[in-house]
């Protein structure tokens, strides 16, 4: 065996057996922990990931279940973070929501004209954002035992803001407004479908008939 | 068209432009405007952490071959010359101490039946040294579904090292027992 081919297998042999003693990990950077949101919007976080490890892990970002029960969630995508990533390097990652309506509303016809008030005090919904190493590293199989999983999380409180307004008529003058441009229309279109010789006969024939019941009285 | 048909589109027609002006009065806004200098100051915190690679295999208790068995170790639990090849590690790369919190998914469970060995049975110490005593097994603590803290306050660079131990009651049926145990690290004093 030449001389090359050995120093190659035996720099290969040392990095496996290096690379059996370090494994990925998983870190988050947050600057807020609170986030002041409004029912029936979308929300998006920003949060950071990185892996100052010596071996690059596949994280996903999602909210603790506390949340989860209040939250309508937009897509988790998972993330690779490189090897050596650290904290000054690391990488955004969005994390976007949806508050559901959870304050009470006076509504009008199936909810279609509605007036919030806000007496109700300010709903707050403690919980964390987990950045999650992905997927769950090994499963445990043979003479059985645990697989083990890594997260990481920061805290969140989600203060639900609650928009007072009045009841909101712009969708029935939408609809009022539309209902009479058609009605408008139509009437339009019947009057000048017909040629203006035959509209004036009409118009003849009506009055001839005014003329007629007006003389008999 | 009579006079019944005009009147009809006078009032439709005015409807239409009563309509149009409500809805452009409820487009009604207004801005102030006003001198103003910004300040801010943005507070920034990472953590971060890793598992062994003994513990990112797994936690396996081999084959038991002789029941009850109690405090039967995990085979990682002693395998560097006696001490624990369990750890968690926060990286120096962090800015805030960190507090591991643990729990398991489920009891072991035989997928194939459905036994399980009871939670309660599965069992960890922790400590922030390993040697032949440490971990000390007479401080085990159980395993919940909820998360619990087991590891205070670790400072960045620093590790906390593991064991792990398993009671298997004497009728316990045979078969391959698996759960998942999850590590999480959380700034020092948040709750789990």
């Amino acid at each position: 065996m030449k001389k090359e081919v050995r120093i190659g297998i035996s720099f290969l042999v040392i990095m496996l057996a290096l690379a059996s003693l370090v494994t990925g990990g998983v870190g988050i950077k947050w600057d807020q922990e609170s986030a002041l949101v409004s029912e029936g919007e979308k929300t998006c976080l920003s949060y950071s990931v990185y892996n100052p490890w010596p071996e690059s892990t596949y994280v996903t970002i999602e909210p603790s279940d506390e949340l989860k029960s209040i939250l309508v969630l937009q897509d988790v995508e998972s993330k690779l973070v490189p090897a050596n990533t650290p904290s000054t390097q690391a990488i955004p990652v969005k994390f976007c929501f949806k508050i559901p309506d959870i304050y009470t509303r006076d509504c009008w016809i199936s909810g279609l004209i509605c007036k919030q008030e806000c007496e109700e005090e300010q709903k707050v919904y403690a919980g964390e954002v987990l950045v999650k190493a992905v997927p769950p590293p090994t499963e445990i199989s043979g003479t059985g035992g645990s697989a083990t999983t890594m997260s990481v999380s920061a805290p969140l409180n989600i203060k639900v803001k609650c928009n007072a307004h009045a009841r909101n008529f712009t969708l029935l003058y939408v609809l009022l407004a539309i209902i009479a441009a058609i009605i408008i229309i139509i009437l339009l279109v019947r009057k000048y479908r017909k040629p203006k010789i035959e509209r004036d006969k009409e118009r003849m024939k009506k009055l001839q008939e005014k003329i007629k019941r007006e003389s008999k009285k | 068209m009579g006079v019944n048909e005009n009147f009809v589109l006078a009032v439709f027609g005015a409807l239409f432009i009563f309509s149009i002006f409500m809805i452009s009065q409820t487009k009604i806004t207004g801005y102030a405007t006003t001198g103003t200098t910004i300040s801010n100051v943005s507070i920034a915190k990472y953590l971060s952490i890793t598992m062994s690679p003994n513990l990112t295999a797994g936690i396996q208790f081999g084959t038991i071959n002789i029941l009850p068995a109690v405090d039967h170790n995990a085979t990682g639990n002693n395998l560097s010359a006696g001490n624990s090849v369990y750890s968690l590690n926060v990286s120096a790369d962090s800015n805030t101490p960190v507090d591991f919190c643990l729990m398991a998914n489920v009891a072991l469970t035989d997928s194939s039946n459905e036994n399980t060995i009871g939670l309660g049975n599965e069992t960890y110490a922790n400590a922030s040294t390993t040697s032949a005593a440490v971990p000390d097994v007479t401080l085990q603590a159980l395993f919940t579904t909820g998360y619990v803290v087991g590891g205070a306050n670790v400072a960045p660079g620093d590790v906390t090292f593991y064991r792990f131990y398993l009671d298997v009651p004497v009728a316990q049926p045979s078969g391959t027992y698996n759960n998942s145990i999850g590590f999480k690290g959380v700034q020092t004093e948040q709750s789990c």
